[in-house]
């Protein structure tokens, strides 16, 4: 009854807390909602805004040219089924294209060189458009290359066809032929209609949508940063009642070291219960994020709670004064969650190095299991970093409970 | 005189306090140092950012031969082919992220292009992500560039197959076109606006260039939870109400401690921009007027911001809860963990009302565009605009309720 009555009054304590609260709740759904307003759209994908494409053509064929390459390109880019990733804008001259990217009134400036036509038909050996783009909007410029790219390499088929024919032919065909060749290219039935390409098949099991997906793995992480904090904060709690003089007077009780310590861990492990339980609700119900199968998302949640418990129970080894509980959480939980990956959840193509480094801390494998369960896996798929995750926190436990009886068995700092 | 002894009781109240040194400075620079680590850019120094693509070749013919090696020539991708082990769950390994798509290319793919009849590849990838629209972009288009290739072959063959001229030389394959796409007709030289035009990837974004700016921006906030703490002491304890009492008025005494926020916000940011400029490489120099307009705007709106909080909070935990939660918004809305250019259109608008949006705006103006004085204004107006208004608020505040 004691052990119930001391993890009572530790829970109401810890719920009274608007920091603690802010901590454990506020924060984590502040910051899964404002990386959904973030990057949320109609579709459920990444919004790609238009890109402003300033174009001067400056192109001038020769005399009698059967094409003018350049008004070809600007066509090629001004059809309907880009406009919605570019919108060009013609311009007189380079510089002013120029200006307007300096300006911020265009993404990127693309300049077709007078030889462009020339280049084409094999009078000069290449011509070179020049693209500018904003440093400040790479992904603006990389889809203005990429569009640009495309329809120069379609014009340059027609004169690499040409080129070709007029290294395997001589004689006075030989023009007529290379023509021909270019005609050919020119003429041949556009992409798609004759089969070949590539057709694209999303992966079997992936959830609806990348913004949701996304969400799910910054709230998990979110969580998982969190609920390490309230379980340092509650490990620390026996600090502060050894401070404020409240320990040693429970001691003049019939009540032992075993009793407060199991109380302060129970209380501990039912807030932390709680935290978890509200914000997998609120998330669910706010952002529709969808947790998996009732019985993983239990057991990660256990070890969840093992582990943060277990390690702030460590973490209270280093630290004598609950002043400086603040500093040395704040410092190893954030540099033990940045490595984990809890900063970096929704990143793809990290380095190396860091997804490996991600295994050597609780947080890391916490977020394995939680990975594994927002994808709707079984058990069994989690059986590893499950076990991982319980047995940090066990091992951290272990080390740090002896620690902590010796230190706060009398109730004074020893 | 009594404003710099004010503002240097408050400096020394926060230097005396160890955590500043972690709270100002460590903590900024551990989280620059790992955001810059982590994001891939195409910047020198950095890892390979080609997207990993899962290859699947059942047909091992010399023309997909020719595909693969199009595919690594493409840049955009690094393909790998896969084991037989891995064939078994390939939508596993998208789906998890370990490769950003799998290329399946179908047993007699070969024959069939050379017959004419071309088969398509297959494609598995998740198109919900920026890594899978990329993966899928990069993938049509070195195939695009493959097919076209094939074209060019077969134009130059039937054009030249009856020519007494082409004297038995034989047509180009996919091969010799794929050489002369080495050295096309038609280029396309990418520069970077700004001073120089450098070529597009030899100074193209850094990775600490949106990192460095935007953990400044994030912690000067955060950091005024030391400076804000003292003026909460100051009013729990009545010792602004007694200083109040004494022939000190009252602007130089909320003036005192603004200087002294001013001062520790200033400190910490020159700090992380020096550390930024020599040692991550971020071109804070570039225009140094403009930051030393734009570090300085920043500086007077943080430290009205820590005026503000220090002027409503009622304990020094509400200090910290506030601090927190204007980090988090004014960082997460104001673009300082991620360009406000990869989020959504409702996203950009809204990011504005906030000072943040406009410092970040004009960090990125200096680093990236190389923008000087001018261009960097309007910012800078911004924030001293809401500067104004926060210690209106808080001088406001504290006039009528100094304990």
């Amino acid at each position: 009854m004691k052990l119930l009555a001391l993890a009572w009054k530790d829970l109401r304590r810890q719920f009274r807390s608007g920091l603690l609260l802010v901590m454990m709740l506020g924060a984590p759904l502040l910051l899964t909602g404002l990386l959904d307003l973030a990057f949320s759209s109609p579709a459920g994908t990444p919004e790609i805004a238009t890109v402003t494409l300033a174009v001067a053509d400056l192109d001038t064929p020769p005399a009698g040219a059967p094409v003018a390459a350049g008004r070809t390109l600007v066509a090629a880019l001004s059809t309907q089924a880009l406009a919605p990733l570019l919108k060009v804008v013609p311009v007189d001259g380079a510089d002013a294209a120029r200006a307007m990217v300096a300006r911020g009134g265009a993404g990127a400036a693309l300049v077709i060189p007078a030889d462009f036509t020339a280049a084409m038909l094999g009078e000069v050996p290449s011509a070179s458009a020049a693209l500018t783009t904003d440093p400040a909007r790479p992904l603006g410029a990389g889809v203005a290359q990429d569009i640009v790219r495309r329809a120069l390499d379609s014009l340059s088929e027609s004169a690499l066809a040409a080129r070709l024919t007029l290294q395997r032919v001589d004689g006075p065909a030989a023009g007529s032929l290379a023509t021909q060749a270019a005609m050919r290219v020119a003429l041949s039935a556009p992409r798609g209609a004759t089969g070949g390409g590539v057709v694209v098949e999303g992966p079997k099991g992936s959830s609806p949508s990348f913004v949701a997906r996304m969400a799910a793995q910054v709230m998990g992480a979110m969580m998982i940063f969190f609920v390490f904090f309230t379980g340092a904060y509650g490990a620390s709690s026996l600090l502060r009642e050894q401070e404020e003089g409240t320990l040693p007077r429970l001691y003049t009780t019939p009540t032992g070291p075993a009793t407060v310590l199991g109380g302060k861990f129970l209380g501990t492990a039912v807030t932390l219960a709680v935290q978890i339980a509200v914000l997998v609700s609120a998330s669910a119900l706010i952002f529709g994020i969808r947790w998996g199968h009732p019985l993983p998302a239990l057991l990660a949640s256990a070890a969840l709670i093992v582990a943060a418990s277990g390690f702030g129970v460590l973490l209270l080894a280093f630290v004598r004064t609950s002043r400086q509980t603040g500093p040395m959480f704040g410092v190893v939980l954030t540099v033990t969650g940045m490595v984990g990956g809890l900063m970096t959840s929704t990143f793809t193509n990290l380095p190396a190095g860091l997804a490996l480094a991600s295994r050597f801390t609780p947080q890391g494998w916490a977020m394995a299991a939680w990975r594994l369960c927002l994808d709707g896996r079984g058990v069994s798929a989690m059986a590893v970093p499950l076990a991982v995750t319980a047995a940090i926190g066990v091992a951290c436990l272990a080390v740090g409970v002896p620690l902590m009886r010796r230190r706060f068995a009398q109730g004074v700092p020893s | 005189m009594k404003l710099l002894a004010i503002a240097g009781k408050d400096l020394r109240q926060v230097l005396r306090d160890r955590r500043a040194f972690i709270f100002l400075l460590l903590m900024p620079l551990a989280f620059t140092l790992f955001f810059g680590l982590a994001i891939p850019t195409t910047g020198a120094g950095s890892h390979d950012a080609r997207l990993q693509l899962g290859l699947l070749d059942a047909d091992g013919s010399a023309l997909s031969t020719q595909l693969r090696r199009a595919l690594a020539d493409s840049g955009g991708v690094r393909p790998e082919p896969l084991d037989a082990v891995q064939a078994g769950y390939v939508d596993d390994l998208v789906r998890r992220g370990d490769y950003a798509g799998v290329l399946r290319i179908p047993a007699g793919w070969g024959a069939a292009l050379a017959g004419g009849a071309p088969e398509p590849v297959t494609l598995v990838v998740d198109r919900s992500t920026p890594a899978g629209l990329a993966t899928a972009q990069a993938v049509d288009a070195a195939v695009e560039r493959f097919l076209g290739a094939q074209r060019v072959a077969n134009a130059v063959a039937g054009a030249t197959s009856n020519s007494a001229a082409a004297g038995g030389r034989p047509a180009p394959d996919v091969a010799a076109v794929l050489d002369a796409w080495r050295a096309p007709p038609l280029t396309l030289a990418t520069h970077l606006a700004g001073a120089g035009e450098t070529p597009a990837g030899a100074a193209a974004e850094g990775p600490y260039d949106q990192a460095s700016p935007g953990m400044i921006v994030q912690f000067a906030i955060y950091g005024l939870i030391l400076s804000a703490m003292v003026l909460v002491i100051e009013r729990k304890q009545r010792a602004l109400a007694r200083l109040a009492t004494t022939p000190t008025p009252r602007a130089v005494i909320l003036a005192g401690h603004a200087l002294a926020m001013l001062a520790v916000v200033l400190a910490q940011v020159l700090v992380l921009e020096a550390f930024g400029q020599w040692a991550l490489g971020v071109n804070y120099l570039a225009s140094p007027v403009a930051t030393a307009a734009l570090t300085l705007a920043l500086c007077v709106w943080a430290s009205s911001l820590g005026m503000l909080l220090g002027a409503f909070a009622r304990s020094e935990e509400q200090v910290v809860a506030w601090s927190l939660v204007a980090m988090f918004v004014l960082s997460g809305l104001g673009g300082a963990w991620f360009p406000l250019e990869v989020t959504s259109a409702t996203f950009r608008r809204f990011a504005h009302a906030m000072p943040t949006a406009w410092a970040m705006d004009g960090f990125r103006n200096v680093l990236l565009r190389g923008a000087g004085l001018a261009q960097t204004l309007q910012p800078v107006l911004v924030l001293l605009a809401f500067a104004a208004a926060f210690l209106v608020l808080a001088v406001g505040r504290l006039a009528r309720r100094p304990d």
